[in-house]
Formats: structure tokens, C-alpha cells, sequence
């Protein structure tokens, strides 16, 4: 739908060929607040989130993703409506509508006048109504019609909800498209002329490609909305910038960067033994580990609570956790080798929480009724999932001493002492999830009136004690033993998978339904079939070797 | 260690090893099938089965015999003791709790109160009003069920029921009445776009009340009418307006008005000294190649371009838009100065404008054997009309929109059907359990009949009057609960819940009390507890809370089992004189493996 808002700047006389906005200063308009799902959070997030669901990245075309969100404002129906910018990666849904499998992007004209989809989404429509299950194809579809929906918004300036209420932050926002409606927007005659007019200037400028006019108002019509506007009821500048600063400094994505180099250096540091090496790497690491500690607490300073809503949340929590824990066993040990392994599982979790931003969704939602304000709930929800940062550890180290089978499987004594770390990561882990399941059970006593009630996500978490309680007292009966009972408790990371990933993502059904997504299926699948051969070339290496399963404590009974 | 075989068996740690293993096999296939056939499924399936509370039990046993079989104990065995004692008491406060505990829901419409609890168990209770009250428990399952699933003899009556499903969205069905003679008139009306398709009926059951359905873009409506006259004279028929307007000019105050139509044949005096012509006219204005044009001659979005010139020949280009008089647009004057010179304001009045969504009105009747239709929109005066031709497509003249009357039943009654989901999408709340019934009574013609939770249905007796229902068991509790206010929270913005809370009073023995009920802040009473468990809106009506009522005698012990299990892990895997030596750095054990403790043979 073409906006209206156009009018504003019809027949400006400029020619409407790409701009060049290389001038153009963002930094005030990114810090304008909007309201928008229920939370007020400044344009740049904003913009960032939407130009990354719809194109799959949040600098398209190495526009900044605020120019883009701009220009689809004002510029659409030349430069966008026909232009192919809106992802789909999902190959059989492209074949389902006919689009050709090569291509990555597809125009919204495209998509619109697809008469596939909408005799899809018509079906869609009634499913949805009778609260049908809906197929991975239909919820492909239900996604990348929402995908055009928010280019749609933004273009009507309906999704632009940049008008503050005076009624308070609580209450509803005012989408630029209120400036066709009167009765909309709740100024005065002046406020109202005063904002058409620098919006006007501003729009010009940017259509017009003119830096120095918008570099010049910009500031002024932030601040006329912030401080004339708002009568009060706005969010502070600092509160703005720091969300603009976390969103720029990209903490995780650089964590993992940093943690790859620490990696790396540690590795060189155990193959030659060398002390300052060694001191190099875990210098790294500790920075890396600082950094993705700075960026949780700024998250959480942003939010306003702990992170213990969302799959991405966790991934960033637990893969901090699996490295302090492996500090906590490091200082015990003092053997580099624990934090190296810790570094490889999140590594990999950061890479996937930064990438998969469709599977795990890293924007900040207000927290569902139930989950507000209440101490037993952060408190089973972090203990569960540093359990899972635990069990993770021992994922490592249990691969470590895989590969030690594998290469070196006469090494005894250096596989036992692996194996001690690991069943060492292991115990911390049946600790915090005995704990948590327990405390979950307090807060579901106490929110639910139930201490227990075969939910799901809780079922998972009874589950993962229940398989590793199953694996020690399986080492107790002499049924495990050396190599066994290291890949036993490697697969029994498969329950921490289902419970963590698995219930919210495959299952998706029961009173945690907060956390719920799709996708990301076939790389854990991928994870699955690779871990199953590792320890399976283990196991053919270790009988090869003829050496003994041993006891994790040698000289143990 | 036990000499006893028996003994011996349910205290070996092998043992442990399967229950755990299989244990912990059956809840993952539970929450697999929960997720596919919804909860109440696997709870009949899984969860509230005798076997399973026999695996639990052996679970029990084991722990038992195995914690008693390491006696005397010695002090490293502490926490495997401990633990062990938690996990059975855990166990036993759950059984009293599934036992003697009362796990039910009690939903309250504001403004009244509620004092029957809805607990889990689906029951069919037979109601003779004379003597007797049978009540008769009816097995869940995860997915439909046929055959001879349950037979009830009474009063030399035989009731069958063949037929179980567990989910079913029940819906209205139109069917040709079966007597001659009886039912109404009743049409089924598809209203489709490229976007939009809905399919309903309208059944006419009153003669003197159209049958209405308001379905967001339409209202459609089915009545009765004598003859095609009247009912043709019922809708809002208008000749569309043809004018496109008159432009109003302000300035110091005075107005000057010109219409349209003249303004665009030349120069008109305005007065003030003031000379006005209109360039263009656009009947669907609309901005394509930065060029201002007109996408149809429907007025849907009228606007006109013009030219304003005062005494001294200074000239101004406007656009002005007749819905949207706020974006009157100020272009280039030949000077080019962008500023205003004139100091004038320009509007723009057109009668025909309209906005493109304005809602149509949908109307039909039947008039002897024929069908009539009739539609109008809002704002616009397009209206058609004429016979309908069952299964044809006719245009509506609104947003593209075509209806079809699928059928036309001019005695048709409704019947309520079962539509049974298989596979639910996360949750099976709002679906009903359904089950089909035969009934047999000596002398009478045999019947068949479905039954959806909380539905009745009365049974062709002559002596008595029987009804069988089928619902949920419900609890009595000794007091009331009245809702006296609902509360709703919403995220900023949004429409999404916040949290919501409820005002209720307790009415009871020792007289009234009044409590606030919310999310995470539930109210005791009674020995039961309620909790703010959800809501129900429906428009026009008062919202219904719905508390989630608990009563549990085993939860003190489920806290103290939670307690010792705890207690116990702690102690087993850190109280070790050994584990403090390395945190105390006396030790580093990477160079001496310890020699691990308070591990059972």
C-alpha cells in the first residue's frame, strides 16, 4: 500500500535514482524511542530487527539498517516494491511456489501476486482458526507472508509507532501513519504543525540525498519529540544509548571471535608445552570471558531482568557458564586442557546464537505474565540451565578424551585423569539439576498450585537427572567402566539437547510455552549422526588397542 | 547385604539401573505423544495409568530395599542414605497427592460466583428424576476409539456407547429437515476476494428478524419477504454521486467556494481579488513514479491540483485531497519560492469520496421461490441487485468481493457435529471429548446419538424422564468464590496479557472475606488454595476468570523428600575430607588421583 506520507514530499523534483547518504548522521535518530511489542526500545534496535527478518541481515546491501528502514518508508514503491530484497531460504517452499531454487531474494510484488500462497494462505487461515497443527511448509509461509506484512507496516508507517502517548509509556503509541488521522494523534494544533513540518524537511532530505539539511534538524526533531511530545513520559537518552551501544558493540559476536583466537593459541600452547603460551591463550580466554560477561549484564541492565526468557538468552548464559565452570575445575586441576575443550562449546553455541537469528530470536520480549517479578522462577531457571552449562562441560572434556582414545588410546593414565575432570563437570551438573528441578517444582507449587504436573519441559529435566543418575550408578554396578562410561555420559547430553532444545523446539507443547520456536532441527540432527561416529571411531580404536577399560580412579576400588 | 534372593533382586544396583533407565524411556515417549495428542491424552495414556504408578512403586521398593540393605551404615554412606530417603519420600507424598488431593479448575463469570470445581475425570451420569443418579466413569484415550466401549443396563434399557473421541471441535451443521413441514428457511453464502474467503449460513429462524452475520468487510443478513418490492425498498439504494465537488478557499477569514467541474474549464474571480483554476482532477489519487495519478475513476481518494493567482500575479500550484485535508501540498510557484505568498488555505469537498474499506451490506430474501440479493456499501451509493442462481459467483461492487450461495434449504434444521482433530498444535484446551451413543429400551425405535462434554440428552422413556450427560466430574466446595472484578494488564502496545488479576469475595461459614487473586499471588482458604490460572473474553459479555483450586495433603511431605534429596547430593559428592584438600590447594590431583570415597561397592 502506497503511504500517504508521500504526499508530503511529492514532486520534491529530485530524481528518485539510489542515493548516496554517505553523509547522513544516524547517531539521533537511532537513539528515537518507538514502542513497539510491547516494549519501548530506540529506533536502531527497531530497524535492525526488522531489516534482519526480512532480509536475513541487518546491513542489506551495506546500508545501515535505519537508511533502509527509511527508504522503504519513502522511497518504496520505486526502489523497493519490484526489487528482490526479501530472503527466503527454505528450499522446498520455493518450490511449492514456483520461485526459482537460485535465488535468495525475491521481490514483495513477487510474493504478493503469488497465487500459490495465497490459496496456501487461505487454507492457512482456516487451519489456524480451528488451532490446527500447522506443517513446517504452512509455518515457512505463515512466516514469509509476515516477512512482506513488515515491509508493508513500515510502509504505511503504521509500524513506525514513534509518537509518545502523554498518557504514559504504558499506553499506546502513535504510528507515523496517526498524521493522516487527526483524531489519532493526541497534539495540539501547533504540536501537530511543528511536527509535519520538521518531518517534512526531514524526509525531503533524505529523498533528496541533501546531508547538510538533515545532519542540521535531525537533532531537533528528536528532541521536539522527546521533550515537547512526550510531556514526559519518554525514556531517558542514557537509556537509549545504551541499547544503541549494545547493539553496536555486538559483545557475543565478538566473544566467540576472541574465544576462536584463545582456542587457537591454547591449542599451540598444549601441543608445545609452552608456558608463556599457555599464559597467552588463557589471557585471551579470560578476556573473551569478560567481554561476554559485560554484554550479559548490559542485556540484562537493558531488559530489566534476568535472561530467562528466550532459547537465545540461554545459549549466552549457558555457554558463560560452561566456561566458568571449567575455571572452577582449572583452578582445582590446573590443567589448560578444561578450559581449551570448555572454549569449543561455546565457540559453537555463540557462532549459532549470532547466525540463526530466524531459530534464535536475540530481541528483547516483555515477559509473559506468569514469568514476572517472582524470585523462585529466576532462581530454578538459571540453576536448570547452568546444569546444562555443566553437562556441556562434560560433553568436552568426555570428546577430549574420546579423540584420546582415538589417537593416543595407550595413554591410560592421561585418558583416567581426562576422565576424572569430566565425571568432575558431570557431578556439578546432577547437583544443579536435582536442585532446579526441585525449586522448579517450588515455583510451580507456588505460581501453578501444583508441585508437579507432568509438564514437558519438566518431564525433560526429570529425564536428564534420571539418565545421568542412571549412568553413575551404572559405573557403580561395574557395568561401566573407562571407555563406556565416558560415551555414556557423552550421549547422555542427547537428554540435555531434548530438554534444552528439544521440548521447546520439536515438541512445543505445555506450560512453557514461552520459550517456544521452530527450526535448527537438521543441525542438531547433523550434530547427532557426527558425535554417534566419534565415538564410534573411539570405541573401534579403543579395541583395537587391546588396553582395558580402567576405572576413572586408578587406584580406586 | 540381604541373604533373602528376593531381597537381593529389588536391592541390586542393576535393578536401579533398568527402573531408572526405563523410567526415564516412558517419559520421553509421554511427552513425545503429549505433544502430538495434546495432555489429557497422555495423562489417560501415561501419566495417571495403574502401570505406571506400579513402576513408580518398584522404583520405591528398590530404593528402599537397596538404602536398608547397606545397613549398618557408615558415616561416608550419609548422603547415599539421605538421597535415597528423599527419592521415597518424594514418592509418597506424590501418592497422597494423586489420592487425597484435589487438582481442579473453577471458572467464575464476573459478577457471580462459583462453587463447583471441574475436576479431570470424564463421566457420564444418568439422571432419572425419580429414583436414582448413576454415575459412570468413562477411560480416556490419546485417539479415537470404536467398537463396544462401554454397555449401561437400565430399567431394562440398554445404552451403548461405540464411539469415543477425545478431541472434537464441535460444529453447526444445516441439513434438509428430515420432516416435511418442519424447519427454516436457511442459505449457505461464500464471500471470497484474493485474500479473503469465508463460507457461513444464515438460517432464518424467526420470519420477522433477518438472520444477520457481521464478518468484518460485510454484514450479511437473510429475511423473509412478502413480495421483491418491499424488500428492495428495505436497502439503502442510492444513485451514486456523480459530482466530483466544489474546492473551498480561506483567506483573512472569508471563504470562497468554486466547484470543481467549473474550476477545471478555466480562470474563476474568487473574490479578494483572488483568480483560481484547477489543472487536474484525480478520482483515485495516487503517488506512482513520483508522479501524482489517478488509478481508477472510482472516487476513491479524491484530489485536484490548482492554480491560485492574485492581483499582482503572484502564483501558487497546490494539491489538495478531499479525504485528507491535513497533506494539502504547497508546490513550486513560478517564482520558485517554495514559501507561501498568498496566505491562503484550500480544501477540497467531494460528497462521492469514500474510503476504499467502507463495509457493504449483504442482503438476501427469499420471496416464494425465488432467491433475491441486494447489496449496498456505506459510503458509496453502488448498489446492485437481483436473483440469485445457486452456485454461481455474483460480484458484490465492494473490494473486489464476489459471493456465491452455495445452497439453499428452504427447510432446513441444525444439527451439531462432531469434527474430530487428531493432532492438536501444543495444546488440546478448548477441545471437547465427544462419545456416540445407542439406545435400546423395549418398545421403542432405536437411537442414535453424540454427546460433547457438558452437552444433555434425554432419553425416550415413557415412565421417567432420564437424561444422559456427559462432563467432567465436579467437586462441591463448602463456600462460594464470587468474582467481583477482572482485572487485565496489557504489554505497552500490545494487546498481549501483562498479567491479570481477580477481586473476589469468599463467602463462608465464618463469614464473608474479601482477597485478591493474580498471577504468582494465589488465595488460601479453606485448606484449598486458588490460583490465577486464565482468563476467557468474550465480547458483550462479562469476563470469566478461571482459578485453578488445589487442595494437597502430601505437599509438606513432597517439600521435606525435596529437602533430604538435596541434602544428600550435597552431601555425597562434596562431603569428602579429600574434595576440601584440593580446594584448599594442599593437594593437586592432576598429579595424584584420589582414591574416591563414599562410593557404595
Amino acid at each position: 500500500m502506497k503511504s500517504l506520507l508521500l504526499s508530503l514530499i511529492v514532486f520534491s523534483g529530485v530524481s528518485q535514482a539510489a542515493t548516496d547518504r554517505s553523509q547522513f548522521s544516524w547517531g539521533a535518530m537511532e537513539k528515537l524511542a518507538i514502542q513497539e511489542r510491547g516494549r519501548v526500545k530506540p529506533l536502531q534496535t527497531f530497524a535492525e530487527e526488522s531489516v534482519q527478518f526480512v532480509t536475513g541481515s541487518r546491513s542489506f546491501n551495506h546500508l545501515k539498517a535505519i537508511e533502509t528502514v527509511f527508504s522503504w518508508l519513502l522511497e518504496y514503491e520505486d526502489q523497493w516494491e519490484k526489487t528482490e530484497f526479501v530472503r527466503v531460504s527454505y528450499g522446498p517452499l520455493k518450490v511449492k511456489l514456483g520461485l526459482p531454487q537460485d535465488k535468495k531474494y525475491f521481490s514483495p510484488q513477487s510474493i504478493r501476486s503469488n497465487e500459490a500462497l495465497r490459496a496456501m494462505m487461505r487454507e492457512i487461515g482456516a487451519k489456524q482458526q480451528r488451532r490446527e497443527k500447522l506443517e513446517d511448509m504452512e509455518s515457512k509461509l505463515v512466516n514469509l507472508q509476515a516477512q512482506v506484512g513488515v515491509v508493508d507496516a513500515i510502509v504505511s508507517g503504521q509500524a513506525l509507532t514513534i509518537f509518545p502517548s502523554p498518557q504514559g509509556l504504558e499506553a499506546n503509541w502513535i504510528g507515523l501513519d496517526g498524521l493522516s488521522d487527526p483524531s489519532r494523534l493526541p497534539y495540539s494544533g501547533p504540536q501537530k504543525e511543528k511536527t509535519e513540518a520538521l518531518l517534512k524537511m526531514l524526509f525531503k532530505a533524505f529523498v533528496g540525498g541533501d546531508a547538510a539539511t538533515w545532519n542540521a534538524n535531525v537533532g531537533q526533531f528528536t528532541d521536539w519529540v522527546r521533550s515537547d511530545l512526550s510531556r514526559g513520559h519518554y525514556p531517558s537518552d542514557a537509556e537509549m544509548g545504551r541499547e544503541v551501544h549494545f547493539n553496536e558493540l555486538r559483545p557475543f559476536r565478538w566473544a566467540w571471535v576472541i574465544y576462536v583466537v584463545a582456542f587457537i593459541a591454547l591449542l599451540v600452547a598444549i601441543q608445545t608445552k609452552n608456558v608463556w603460551a599457555t599464559r597467552i591463550g588463557a589471557g585471551i580466554l579470560g578476556a573473551g570471558i569478560l567481554l561476554h560477561i559485560y554484554g550479559f549484564v548490559l542485556r540484562c541492565w537493558i531488559s530489566g531482568r534476568p535472561p530467562v526468557t528466550n532459547m537465545y538468552e540461554s545459549v549466552i548464559w549457558v555457554s558463560l557458564g560452561c566456561l566458568v565452570f571449567s575455571i572452577f575445575i582449572w583452578a582445582a586441576y590446573r590443567n589448560i586442557v578444561i578450559p581449551t575443550a570448555a572454549s569449543v562449546f561455546s565457540i559453537v553455541a555463540l557462532v549459532l546464537a549470532d547466525n540463526l537469528p530466524t531459530v534464535l530470536d536475540p530481541g528483547i520480549q516483555p515477559l509473559e505474565p506468569v514469568l514476572r517479578s517472582n524470585f523462585w522462577l529466576t532462581t530454578h531457571v538459571l540453576c536448570i540451565t547452568l546444569s546444562y552449562a555443566a553437562f556441556a562441560l562434560s560433553l568436552c572434556i568426555g570428546n577430549v578424551v574420546i579423540g584420546n582414545y582415538i589417537f593416543h588410546p595407550k595413554k591410560t593414565a592421561w585418558i583416567q585423569t581426562l576422565s576424572l575432570y569430566m565425571y568432575r563437570a558431570m557431578q556439578i551438573g546432577v547437583i544443579l539439576v536435582a536442585g532446579g528441578t526441585i525449586l522448579g517444582g517450588v515455583w510451580a507449587d507456588y505460581s501453578w498450585g501444583r508441585f508437579w504436573g507432568w509438564d514437558p519441559k519438566e518431564v525433560w529435566a526429570l529425564i536428564v537427572l534420571l539418565m545421568y543418575v542412571a549412568v553413575l550408578h551404572g559405573r557403580f554396578a561395574g557395568w561401566l567402566k573407562g571407555f563406556g562410561f565416558v560415551s555414556a555420559t557423552i550421549f547422555c547430553f542427547l537428554s540435555v539437547l531434548m530438554a534444552w532444545y528439544g521440548v521447546n523446539f520439536v515438541l512445543g507443547v505445555g506450560l512453557h510455552s514461552y520459550g517456544f520456536g521452530s527450526g535448527g532441527l537438521s543441525y542438531v540432527m547433523m550434530y547427532v549422526a557426527a558425535q554417534v561416529a566419534f565415538v564410534l571411531a573411539g570405541y573401534i580404536s579403543h579395541r583395537k588397542s587391546g588396553v582395558a577399560s580402567g576405572q576413572i580412579f586408578p587406584s580406586g576400588r | 547385604m540381604f541373604k533373602h534372593p528376593l531381597l537381593r533382586f529389588f536391592s541390586s544396583l542393576k535393578l536401579a539401573v533398568v527402573l531408572i533407565l526405563s523410567l526415564a524411556f516412558v517419559l520421553a515417549i509421554g511427552t513425545g505423544l503429549e505433544s502430538v495428542y495434546g495432555t489429557r491424552a497422555v495423562k489417560a495414556f501415561v501419566y495417571g495409568t495403574p502401570w505406571f504408578a506400579g513402576l513408580l512403586f518398584l522404583l520405591a521398593v528398590s530404593l528402599t530395599t537397596a538404602a536398608l540393605s547397606r545397613y549398618p551404615w557408615k558415616r561416608h554412606q550419609t548422603g547415599f542414605v539421605c538421597t535415597h530417603i528423599g527419592i521415597i519420600v518424594l514418592i509418597i507424598g506424590a501418592f497422597f497427592t494423586s489420592h487425597y488431593g484435589v487438582d481442579g479448575n473453577l471458572p467464575v463469570r464476573e459478577g457471580t460466583y462459583g462453587t463447583e470445581v471441574i475436576l479431570n475425570e470424564l463421566v457420564l451420569t444418568i439422571e432419572n428424576n425419580e429414583r436414582r443418579e448413576m454415575e459412570i466413569m468413562i477411560p480416556e484415550a490419546p485417539r479415537e476409539k470404536t467398537g463396544n466401549l462401554q454397555e449401561i443396563k437400565f430399567d431394562g434399557a440398554t445404552l451403548t456407547m461405540d464411539r469415543f473421541l477425545p478431541r472434537v471441535s464441535v460444529e453447526r451443521e444445516v441439513q434438509e429437515s428430515p420432516v416435511a413441514g418442519v424447519g427454516a428457511p436457511a442459505i449457505q453464502v461464500t464471500l471470497a476476494n484474493s485474500r479473503f474467503k469465508v463460507t457461513e449460513w444464515l438460517v432464518q429462524k424467526d420470519a420477522s428478524v433477518p438472520a444477520e452475520i457481521n464478518l468484518g468487510p460485510a454484514v450479511m443478513s437473510f429475511e423473509a419477504a412478502r413480495d421483491e418490492g418491499s424488500f428492495l425498498k428495505g436497502g439503502g439504494k442510492r444513485a451514486p454521486e456523480k459530482d466530483p465537488g466544489t474546492i473551498v478557499l480561506t483567506r483573512n477569514g472569508k471563504s470562497h467556494r468554486a466547484r470543481i467541474v467549473d474550476a477545471l474549464k478555466g480562470w474563476m474571480k474568487m473574490g479578494d481579488g483572488l483568480t483560481l483554476k484547477a489543472e487536474k482532477y484525480f478520482a483515485y489519487a495516487s503517488v506512482e513514479k513520483n508522479q501524482l495519478v489517478s488509478k481508477s475513476d472510482e472516487p476513491l481518494n479524491p484530489a485536484v491540483t490548482l492554480l491560485v493567482r492574485d492581483a499582482s500575479g503572484n502564483e501558487e500550484k497546490h494539491t489538495i485531497f478531499a479525504l485528507y485535508p491535513e497533506f494539502a501540498t504547497m508546490h513550486k510557484s513560478h517564482q520558485s519560492s517554495a514559501t507561501q505568498v498568498l496566505g491562503v488555505s484550500l480544501k477540497m469537498v467531494a460528497k462521492n469520496a469514500r474510503r476504499a474499506n467502507a463495509r457493504g451490506s449483504l442482503r438476501f430474501a427469499s420471496v416464494g421461490d425465488k432467491l433475491l440479493f441486494s447489496t449496498s456499501t456505506e459510503s458509496s451509493g453502488y448498489a446492485s441487485n437481483g436473483v440469485v442462481k445457486v452456485g454461481t459467483s455474483i460480484p458484490t461492487g465492494w473490494m473486489d468481493l464476489q459471493f456465491n450461495v452455495e445452497k439453499w434449504i428452504p427447510q432446513a434444521v441444525e444439527a451439531r457435529v462432531p469434527r474430530y482433530v487428531d493432532k492438536v498444535a501444543g495444546s488440546d484446551a478448548g477441545f471437547v471429548a465427544a462419545a456416540h451413543f445407542k439406545f435400546r429400551a423395549p418398545g421403542r425405535p432405536e437411537e442414535e446419538f453424540w454427546l460433547y462434554e457438558g452437552s444433555e440428552h434425554v432419553l425416550p422413556f415413557t415412565k421417567n424422564v432420564v437424561s444422559a450427560v456427559l462432563h467432567r466430574r465436579t467437586l462441591g466446595l463448602p463456600f462460594q468464590i464470587q468474582l467481583d472484578k477482572f482485572t487485565i494488564h496489557h504489554d505497552p502496545g500490545t494487546e498481549k496479557a501483562a498479567g491479570y488479576e481477580s477481586q473476589v469475595t469468599v463467602r463462608g461459614e465464618p463469614g464473608n472475606q474479601s482477597a485478591r487473586i493474580s498471577m504468582n499471588e494465589p488465595l488460601q482458604y479453606g485448606g484449598y488454595t486458588f490460583y490465577q490460572a486464565s482468563y476467557q473474553l468474550q465480547e458483550g459479555e462479562a469476563p470469566i476468570s478461571v482459578f485453578s483450586v488445589n487442595f494437597d495433603p502430601g505437599r509438606m511431605v513432597k517439600y521435606a523428600g525435596s529437602l533430604f534429596l538435596c541434602l544428600g547430593i550435597l552431601l555425597m559428592f562434596y562431603m569428602n575430607p579429600h574434595y576440601w584438600n584440593v580446594l584448599l590447594g594442599a593437594q593437586r590431583l592432576s598429579q595424584k588421583p584420589f582414591v574416591g570415597r563414599g562410593e557404595p561397592k
